[in-house]
């Protein structure tokens, strides 16, 4: 058993950035990832991070204000509009201080750092390192990680949560160098791991999205809010769905359909290219359903030609790599294929502004939270802040947290049991007579949410897809390890991570059915217009062990700073 | 669409009944004209032997976890497409010369450790402005290129002088090193230099240029190293490195 | 990694210098030297001939430039290699350095001797 005070779940930017935070005042606090942190999916990020600098000519009249309103109008009025305030309102300062320390932004000619335009944002306020800001900003932290000597357990893999008598009390996480269980006691932990785009079989996420920290919370009793939302990017690479920024269509690329036509003037004829991602990728997708897509197949173009050589290797040098490694396609020479892809998580663990769950103990940052500062769509350029900002938010509170403890001793038992379980669990895995395969089932699961609960949804189809996901969540009992090694058993871990999966992608799918209405990402086409009326609330999913899925609740938005209006781009 | 054969270099040092490396072969299927070598390991993970083990993560060429070496060469498992190598035999081995932990997984703490000895952070010490700190589009410029590592170990593994050489600190943390001491931000000339600027450090280096071949992000380990020697002359002679 | 190890070791950055000037200096004096001695000079090599290129003060302080530049780059070249294998550690580095520093001030003195009566 091994102690600390604080323990973060996850090494990407929101995880680095809490345990600066929580380390800079003096707190032990340790990092656990399943991956070394400089290999986060954080680092996928390209386009950029929004904050109000006012440092583009076309920008000198933007303020935190506008950036507020602009987020609030982006999520459809779903947001909490104290909290995308309040995130707009900490953007700068948190920016300035990345550039303290270290990150290569991009830059002005008068040495200040570079924005371009994003998506939904009313001006260009995206600060940018080439288009591999969140590589530039992850490595950032990695290395202030490194210089505050925080301490970071690598490629342990977190599976639960020890709880004792309501109280987050620490994880068990698996060794996957040395093999085996270990518990990690703590009296704070901060789940900071990330979305679960691998729930979806067309995704632009790291093979390890997969929303592990967002599970272990539900399972321990946390709610889920607003699990329906999920962001679909308009472009990811055609056979891959690799990430092409929303950068690329900032610097001015053009999104053309097999007529040759910049089509997005008919959808958002003020914005074009640079609607928000919901829209846009609706756009892109009724072009391909009404046969528009290129050569009629499933995919538009995204032209860069026009931006010219010199333009392409400065700003989007990494977009340029991906497309000649794995679409074999030189943006600079020809049109970039491209479809509408899994991309963001907006729903996720139940916080408040300060990352605080409903649970004593147990935080929660970034991608896996939700604030919500995002609503029901994410505008570009807002994740990277989101985490940076909540991170750090999240960090100081959990320090506040641990002042007003009497009693700092975990309790063993809980902790030593909750081990236990686990290495239970796994035996069991591996001994059971099971005759289902992990990985067909994943590949089930993908499918379906790819099929039903993609940009359009529908009654009829949306209850086939809960059929098919609860006979998933059946045959899931029915798998047994192919392998019981204990050392880097990806087998094991792909496993487990399937059986929570399955539960989040339960929760999106009764979530999206019980929303009768359409509002920003989720778009149905029998109820095609927003409620305020109904809807105007978020939803919260309860985890039942004993039923399928999970239940539903509500809790209101929060409103007060911006009117109620209609959404035009 | 056709079927391709990989060979695997697996070994498992835990394993007490076969210990030793050997090499295992499997056909892989796959549809339309793209499998890259991460895709195929799954598919043998997937369909033959949930043993198989190797790290993954973004499968977009910028988190460094795939390094290994293919074919004859480094490259990353998902970067590397099988059509590209033009050959119906994909041999996939582990990063050599790295304590291997399992079959592709290679113990990357020395790496680690050398990378946080260079102290691969900003270092200030004059106080910061209320705003952001004035870099030019020229001064930015230098850092291109050695910002772009995704420490993926390659370089490392692939440098002769690094090979049976625990104390040689290796291309990628005298990279990083090279990356802040050409920063213009940077005002930690004098900590750091005596950690890379001695015969362990960059003096180690002997331009065999081994690491530029095997970057997979097409950097140039070498010539940051280069400009570490350059800028210890100036600082000697002239008092100022930059 | 032994930080220890890699922090006990100073300098270089000297080595590596006069290693880049001495290379020069050689491609320079090589080619001065080659080109009197079997260009622009041809004849027996014997003690008459050589005595009466070595008459010429500018000449004699190129062969002695050579000779100084010759020996510092071939066994520094020499102490690099070692150190790459044996000479690892700061001791060993260290010793390896001054057992150089001796052979090639030999070498030095040895040559200087034979050029003596030109120089004085």
């Amino acid at each position: 058993m091994i102690h600390h005070d604080v323990i973060v779940v996850g090494g990407g930017l929101s995880g680095l950035r809490a345990a600066i935070e929580a380390k800079r005042a003096g707190v032990d606090v340790a990092i656990l990832s399943q991956v070394h942190p400089g290999r986060s999916h954080s680092g996928q990020a390209q386009g950029g991070i929004n904050a109000a600098l006012g440092n583009h000519p076309d920008g000198r009249d933007d303020n935190r204000e506008k950036h507020a309103f602009d987020t609030v109008k982006g999520g459809d009025f779903l947001v909490d509009q104290d909290c995308a305030v309040q995130m707009a309102e900490d953007a700068p300062r948190v920016i300035y201080e990345m550039d303290h320390w270290g990150c290569p932004f991009s830059r002005f000619e008068d040495g200040t750092i570079a924005q371009r335009p994003f998506g939904g944002a009313g001006f260009p306020r995206c600060c940018y390192g080439a288009d591999k800001t969140g590589h530039y900003l992850l490595h950032t932290l990695v290395e202030q990680a490194y210089r505050l000597q925080v301490k970071m357990y690598v490629e342990q893999y977190v599976a639960s949560l020890i709880v004792h008598e309501g109280v987050c009390q620490g994880v068990v996480a698996y060794d996957m160098i040395r093999g085996g269980f270990e518990a990690f006691t703590a009296n704070a932990v901060v789940i900071a791991t990330g979305g679960a785009g691998r729930t979806y079989s067309n995704t632009t996420n790291s093979l390890i999205s997969t929303g592990c920290g967002m599970f272990m919370a539900y399972h321990a009793g946390v709610p889920l809010k607003d699990m329906e939302f999920v962001q679909f990017h308009p472009t990811g690479l055609y056979t891959t769905q690799i990430l092409m920024t929303e950068g690329a269509r900032g610097e001015g690329g053009y999104l053309i359909n097999d007529k040759g036509e910049r089509f997005m003037e008919k959808y958002a004829p003020k914005f074009m290219e640079l609607a928000p991602r919901d829209i846009t990728a609706r756009s892109i997708q009724i072009e391909i359903n009404e046969g528009r897509g290129i050569g009629g197949k499933g995919y538009v173009h995204l032209d860069l030609r026009h931006l010219g050589a010199e333009k392409i290797l400065e700003r989007l040098p990494g977009i340029r790599d991906l497309a000649i490694h794995f679409e074999g396609v030189d943006p600079i020479e020809e049109p970039i294929p491209v479809v509408p892809s899994q991309h963001y998580w907006m729903g996720g663990i139940d916080t408040d502004v300060n990352g605080a769950t409903v649970m004593p103990g147990l935080y929660a940052a970034g991608e896996c939270a939700c604030v919500s500062v995002h609503g029901a769509n994410r505008l570009g350029g807002n994740s990277l802040l989101e985490t940076i900002v909540f991170g750090r938010r999240a960090g100081a509170e959990v320090v506040r947290y641990l002042e007003t403890l009497t009693d700092r001793r975990p309790n063993a038992r809980s902790a030593f049991a909750a081990a236990q379980m686990m290495e239970q669990k796994v035996e069991e895995l591996g001994v059971r007579e099971g005759k289902e395969n992990a990985y067909e089932l994943r590949a089930v699961m993908t499918e379906v949410m790819k099929d039903h609960f993609f940009l359009f949804r529908d009654e009829a189809a949306m209850r086939e897809g809960l059929e098919r996901l609860l006979q998933v969540k059946e045959r899931v009992k029915n798998i047994n390890l192919r392998w019981t090694g204990s050392v880097f058993n990806v087998d094991m871990i792909r496993t487990v991570e399937l059986e929570g999966m399955v539960d989040l992608a339960l929760c999106v799918a009764v979530g999206a059915l019980e929303r009768q209405e359409s509002r920003g990402a989720h778009f149905r086409t029998d109820y095609n217009t927003r409620d305020d009326l109904n809807w105007l609330k978020h939803t919260l999913a309860y985890y039942q062990p004993d039923a399928a899925g999970p239940r539903l609740d509500s809790k209101p938005v929060t409103l007060g700073h911006f009117e109620l209006q209609e959404r035009k781009y | 669409m056709p079927d391709i054969k990989f060979r695997v270099k697996r070994q498992d040092p835990g394993d007490k009944k076969n210990p030793e490396a050997h090499w295992e072969e499997y056909i892989v299927h796959y549809e339309g004209d793209n499998l890259t070598v991460l895709e195929g390991l799954f598919y043998i993970q997937e369909k033959y032997d949930g043993g198989l083990s190797f790290r993954y993560c973004c499968r977009a060429s910028i988190c460094g976890s795939c390094g290994m070496y293919i074919n004859g060469a480094y490259r990353l498992a998902c970067q590397t497409n099988v059509k590209h190598l033009d050959t119906d035999l994909i041999t996939v081995a582990p990063m050599p010369h790295l304590p291997l932990v399992k079959d592709l997984v290679v113990d990357m703490d020395e790496f680690f450790a050398k990378y946080e000895y260079i102290m691969p952070w900003l270092i200030r010490h004059s106080s910061d402005p209320e705003k952001e700190l004035i870099q030019s589009p020229k001064e930015r410029k230098k850092i291109d290129m050695p910002v772009d590592c995704i420490l993926c170990g390659c370089c490392y593994s692939s440098c002769p002088s690094a090979w049976g050489e625990d104390n040689y600190l290796g291309p990628a943390a005298l990279l990083k090193a090279h990356r802040f001491e050409v920063d213009s931000r940077d005002e930690g000339g004098k900590e750091r230099i005596a950690r890379w600027n001695n015969e362990r450090g960059v003096y180690r280096c002997h331009t065999i240029m081994n690491c530029v071949e095997a970057c997979p992000k097409e950097l140039n380990p070498t010539e940051g190293i280069q400009w570490l020697k350059r800028a210890a002359v100036r600082r000697k002679l002239l008092g100022k490195a930059k | 990694m032994r930080a220890e190890v890699i922090s006990t070791h100073r300098g270089g950055v000297w080595s590596w210098l006069f290693q880049r000037i001495t290379a020069v200096l050689l491609i320079v004096c090589l080619a001065i030297h080659l080109i009197f001695t079997h260009i622009l000079n041809i004849g027996e090599l014997d003690s008459a001939n050589v005595a009466a290129r070595l008459a010429n003060a500018g000449l004699t302080a190129v062969d002695i430039i050579l000779l100084a530049a010759g020996i510092y780059h071939a066994l520094n070249g020499l102490r690099m290699v070692l150190m790459d294998y044996w000479f690892t550690s700061r001791t060993r580095a260290l010793t390896l350095t001054i057992v150089l520093w001796v052979v090639g001030l030999a070498f030095m003195g040895y040559g200087t001797w034979a050029l003596w009566p030109w120089i004085s």
